[in-house]
């Protein structure tokens, strides 16, 4: 019986190994967010006003802040989509896919930040939560998400699950709207980490969430001297993450 | 009295090469009728006879198509297999927990 068990845990382990897939969204967001870095050459005039776009990385004091903007949001979209065939081809190629249902769903709740930030900005005014008490809104966003969370792991029903997934991370995003973008990879990442059952997934997952507070705690809410590194450093840190994990991805196999 | 742990066993998933069945399709969302031959080590014949077997109780649902040119089958988990695999999962481990515990 000890003997069946084992080869069972074996099969599990042989399975799970076998429908990884992970290399490739971390490689992906991690090109895109170091070619991003021109993007982020410093406007000669005053900073731009808030738009939806702020939310998803489109820092108000670049050049160009809506190209910032759309640029992280197609990055988004195609990146989720290629994720998803990604996928399946490798599934139709060695005969066994991991869903990516929920992969896609976590996506869309980070993409769905600009329409639910236009409601923020005209409930909460001043266009950053956080802009009187800083760090308020980071830390409800990250409240509401932990009980999202929660919610999911308990098979809560779909709606209130997903209601508190798109209010604390758009909270989130509305707050850190200089790593809004990673921080919709991020929930992205940590969704498919949990399908995937990665120990080495998990752990660059984790490493990627601690290198975006450690970026978020070191992004001034305005650059004393603005120059691309120095506005376009927000993305290295995140972006280093995305790239070394997917090569020890490719290289462990 | 507690219920002895094999009343708990169900004969169709208790079977070796249909338990391994529902243990790699439960890790994914479809698996594809060459992997599990491969990876079971089961004749092409053995493998459909379970499948038949497990699709008949409702545990697993087959899916046909192609790829390219070539036939394709695959094998995704129901819910009412997944409630069965961790049934049949805790009721294993309870048997050999009680074995242990037995044991001078």
């Amino acid at each position: 019986m000890a003997d069946l068990l084992g080869d069972l845990a074996e099969l599990r382990r042989r399975a799970r190994e076998d429908r990884h897939a992970y290399p490739f969204p971390l490689l992906f967001f991690g090109v895109a967010s170091f070619l991003a870095v021109p993007l982020y050459a410093p406007s000669p005039g005053a900073a731009a006003a808030w738009s939806p776009l702020t939310v998803l990385g489109a820092h108000p004091e670049v050049r160009h802040p809506t190209l910032l903007g759309l640029y992280w949001l197609v990055v988004l979209v195609v990146g989720g989509l290629a994720t998803a065939w990604w996928y399946r081809r490798r599934g139709a190629r060695v005969g066994i896919e991991t869903s990516t249902a929920g992969y896609l769903g976590a996506l869309a709740i980070g993409l769905s930040a600009p329409v639910v930030g236009v409601v923020l900005a005209v409930v909460l005014p001043g266009h950053r939560v956080g802009a009187s008490w800083p760090w308020s809104g980071t830390a409800i966003g990250l409240i509401v998400l932990a009980v999202a969370t929660v919610l999911w792991r308990r098979r809560a029903p779909l709606v209130p699950t997903a209601a508190a997934a798109v209010l604390g991370t758009a909270v989130l995003q509305y707050d850190q709207g200089p790593i809004g973008q990673f921080i919709a990879i991020g929930l992205g990442l940590v969704v498919l980490a949990a399908v995937e059952r990665s120990t080495r997934f998990t752990t660059i997952t984790a490493g990627y969430l601690v290198a975006l507070c450690v970026s978020a705690g070191f992004t001034p809410p305005a650059a004393v001297d603005p120059g691309t590194w120095s506005l376009g450093s927000v993305v290295v840190l995140p972006g280093l993450v995305l790239l070394v994990g997917g090569v020890v991805g490719l290289r462990r196999g | 009295m507690a219920e002895h742990p094999t009343a708990s066993l169900d004969d169709v998933v208790h079977q070796r090469h249909r338990l391994g069945i529902l243990t790699v399709a439960a890790e994914a969302k479809r698996v594809e009728f060459g992997y599990l031959r491969s990876t079971l080590e089961l004749t092409a014949g053995n493998l459909s006879r379970h499948i038949a077997v497990l699709e008949e109780a409702g545990l697993v649902a087959v899916e046909k198509g192609y790829d390219g040119k070539r036939p394709r089958t695959w094998v995704g988990v129901t819910a009412a297999g997944r409630a069965a695999l961790a049934a049949e999962m805790a009721a294993l481990r309870a048997l050999v927990e009680r074995h242990v515990a037995s044991q001078p």
